[in-house]
């Protein structure tokens, strides 16, 4: 499901001159006039919208690139308001799905902008054609699996990504440069153990953290996007100690992904799967088969059932001690509960299998 | 042997290994990066790299939440 916003023939402020609100940043020797045309026509994708993507989006929206998409599978939450700037009580009132959500606020900070907002999970049956006609791709995941199939699916296409990570009050970026440099697996080859890796959930984050980490990733982008010269070394910051520290890491000349272009998990096979969301005593069900559910229709249909009512993007329906909350494509996520069984086992009893 | 394991002077057996040092401290061995004297050591390095008298060896635990 996809949110559009686009530019609508220039500054609703009524300014004559098309740069004039980026005056401060063209001052700037590495950015001029020059560079700011060169944003104006990049295109970007942003994979997920939390901590690191609503910040990410928001800076780089403000910066003038001229085209974003911005995908995220998830719904709006109270908790998530501590870090994830887009966002605010309305939203969470309204129930909405980050994408949609920050398509509606980004397209207020800068009409000049184009806003793809997807709601969907990244899988490795639509990471290429999300990565569609864009020029870079930046890390706003909190997973392995999606960090994986961002690698393999850049790597493959020469997209150079940049990857992010923040937990607690440390957060760690690198770029990834196909052909130029390592890949995330040069540097983790196998994917961790389930539970063994700790996440926002499971050991808590400063908001101070996603927003240093991004801002750090957002420069990264403009570079590449302007033509300089990006860092060549993976970047590791620890805010609580002030420590900021350079790792020269190198490609692994047996590297899977990047020398032997093996590409594991963009050729996963076709299988409809459960996943618990670390932390979050939830589940996610994938279906093997995106579908175009008629959720209206479905409401009524379990409102003789349980507690069931749609937004027009998201079904949220409560029923056996659980929430489901249903999306057009036949993906859910069912709160309260990490029991996949139990969550498979709800779906097909009231979506179907 | 002597060696500086994150600014700290430690002692291990001749012929350790990176890997072996990792065990024997109870450190994950995968998902983090490790640097031996300021150079970046791949994973799959670590039981063929061998330690020697004043090393330095730096491990750093990358984030992965977002």
């Amino acid at each position: 499901m996809s949110h559009h916003s686009g530019p609508d023939g220039g500054s609703r402020l009524g300014s004559a001159d098309q740069f004039d609100r980026y005056a401060r940043q063209t001052r700037l020797p590495e950015i001029r006039i020059e560079g700011q045309k060169r944003l104006s026509a990049s295109s970007i994708l942003i994979v997920g919208c939390g901590a690191l993507g609503s910040n990410l989006a928001n800076t780089l929206v403000r910066a003038g690139v001229g085209f974003l998409r911005i995908v995220d599978r998830d719904v709006l939450e109270l908790n998530n308001l501590q870090r994830q700037v887009l966002f605010d009580e309305s939203d969470v009132a309204a129930g909405l799905p980050k994408a949609e959500a920050a398509v509606q606020k980004l397209s207020r900070i800068n009409a000049e902008a184009t806003i793809d907002g997807v709601v969907a999970d990244v899988t490795h049956r639509n990471i290429e054609s999300l990565m569609e006609d864009v020029a870079l791709v930046l890390d706003g995941t909190d997973n392995f699996e999606t960090r994986y199939l961002v690698n393999d699916a850049c790597v493959k296409n020469g997209i150079p990504w940049i990857y992010g990570g923040v937990i607690g009050t440390t957060g760690v970026t690198m770029n990834v440069l196909p052909g130029a440099g390592p890949c995330l697996r040069c540097i983790f080859p196998d994917s961790p153990p389930s539970g063994s890796v700790p996440t926002c959930g499971t050991a808590g984050i400063r908001n101070t953290a996603p927003a240093v980490l991004a801002s750090i990733q957002a420069t990264e982008a403009l570079k590449l996007l302007c033509g300089a010269e990006p860092s060549a070394t993976m970047l590791f910051v620890d805010l609580w100690s002030q420590s900021f520290r350079q790792v020269s890491v190198s490609r692994d000349a047996d590297c899977v992904t990047c020398a032997k272009r093996s590409f594991d998990y963009l050729n996963a096979e076709e299988t409809a799967w459960t996943t618990t969301l670390c932390g979050r005593n939830a589940v996610q069900i994938t279906p093997a088969r995106e579908s175009e559910l008629d959720l209206e229709y479905l409401t009524n249909s379990l409102q003789t059932l349980g507690e069931a009512r749609c937004n027009g993007s998201v079904l949220r329906f409560s029923v056996e001690n659980v929430e489901m909350l249903l999306f057009a494509d036949g993906r859910a996520l069912i709160n309260g509960t990490d029991d996949e069984k139990l969550a498979r086992s709800v779906y097909a009893k009231y979506v179907g299998s | 042997m002597r060696i500086v394991v994150d600014g700290n002077e430690e002692d291990f057996k001749r012929g350790s290994t990176v890997l072996a040092l990792l065990r024997g401290r109870g450190e994950p061995t995968t998902h983090i990066v490790v640097e031996l004297n300021g150079v970046f050591v791949h994973p799959e390095e670590y039981e063929n790299t061998e330690l020697k008298p004043g090393d330095r060896v730096e491990v750093v635990y990358p984030a992965f939440g977002g």
